[in-house]
């Protein structure tokens, strides 16, 4: 911790379930509005170091893939993978209230 | 050339074991962003220049980490990066020899200048040693670990009093006396060059 944004930002699309690595990206993007994009390099160079670091693994995908390609990996988040996804949660959280303190964001105090 | 086959093409800037892994992955979502970007309207420009950006950012980065893993176990060179490597040895061997024999001859010979004849000869030792290794390296010898450690050591020791008689000894053989002999040990004593050249 800090995690790097990209990873975090995988962590938290695989919070939602398994998902193949174009899925990943997709959500990624539409959750951000299109502000962060994965691209395949950078996607894969995260996924590397998640399944390194046991965060994240392989999972067996749905039982009919819905591209029939027998290429794609799905992934999911570990039990690891969630605690830390939750402990990165927790410290930007932390951080936005800290902002918001010091008046950087608008919003109530906490 | 279809947008796939580039793409494939480009996956070659990633190394071998990352792209062996991730590969085949990447090329689909690339696949499949090309196909969203194409239905978004989005340029080709644009795209391309997306793609390119994310392989600029990211395979250096799998290059540095690969480079840590080798560098941290106990890796044995493969093949081809042996063979790679040795071929390299050999013509930085050859140049040094070359170029000491060059500087022997024009600060030494031509200007009756005994110490520039001692480092050019010492030169030539260390460009002669390297070529050693480069081809223990190549031929697959055995004990090819000890020649390179004793070859390494000795272009070292030759260029370090080279240098000692002729400080004027040109910044560029320095450099190639002691980066190759250096990375040479570090991959002698950390990794082992049992295999032969495939």
């Amino acid at each position: 911790m800090p995690l790097p944004p990209a990873s975090f930002e995988i962590l938290v699309a695989l919070a939602g379930g398994e998902r193949h690595g174009y899925a990943i990206m997709q959500e990624v993007a539409e959750r951000t509005g299109g502000a962060v994009r994965l691209g395949p390099g950078t996607l894969y160079g995260s996924l590397k170091r998640l399944l390194a670091d046991e965060l994240v693994v392989e999972a067996s995908g749905p039982a009919k893939a819905d591209s029939g390609d027998e290429r794609r990996r799905y992934y999911r988040l570990t039990s690891l993978g969630l605690a830390v996804a939750r402990a990165e949660a927790r410290r930007m959280e932390a951080m936005v209230r800290a902002a918001r303190r010091k008046r950087l964001l608008s919003g109530n105090p906490a | 050339m279809s947008a796939d086959r580039v793409y494939a093409l480009l996956l070659r800037c990633y190394p071998a074991r990352f792209r062996n892994e991730f590969g085949p992955e990447m090329s689909l979502v690339f696949r499949d962003e090309r196909q969203a970007a194409t239905a978004a309207g989005k340029g080709d420009v644009a795209f391309w220049m997306c793609i390119a950006l994310d392989i600029i950012r990211s395979a250096p980065v799998q290059h540095i980490e690969a480079l840590r893993e080798w560098a941290g176990s106990d890796f044995q060179l493969e093949g081809r990066a042996v063979k790679g490597f040795a071929i390299v040895t050999v013509l930085a061997g050859l140049f040094e020899a070359f170029n000491a024999s060059a500087e022997g001859w024009y600060g030494g010979i031509a200007a009756r200048d005994g110490h520039s004849l001692a480092a050019a000869a010492l030169g030539a030792v260390a460009g002669i040693l390297l070529v050693v290794a480069g081809v223990a390296l190549l031929r697959g010898a055995r004990a090819v670990a000890t020649i390179v450690q004793v070859a390494a050591i000795g272009c070292l020791a030759a260029i370090v009093l080279a240098a000692a008689f002729a400080p004027r000894l040109s910044v560029f053989s320095m450099i190639v006396g002691v980066a190759v002999p250096v990375v040479l040990l570090i991959t002698a004593y950390r990794g082992r060059m049992t295999r032969s050249v495939a």
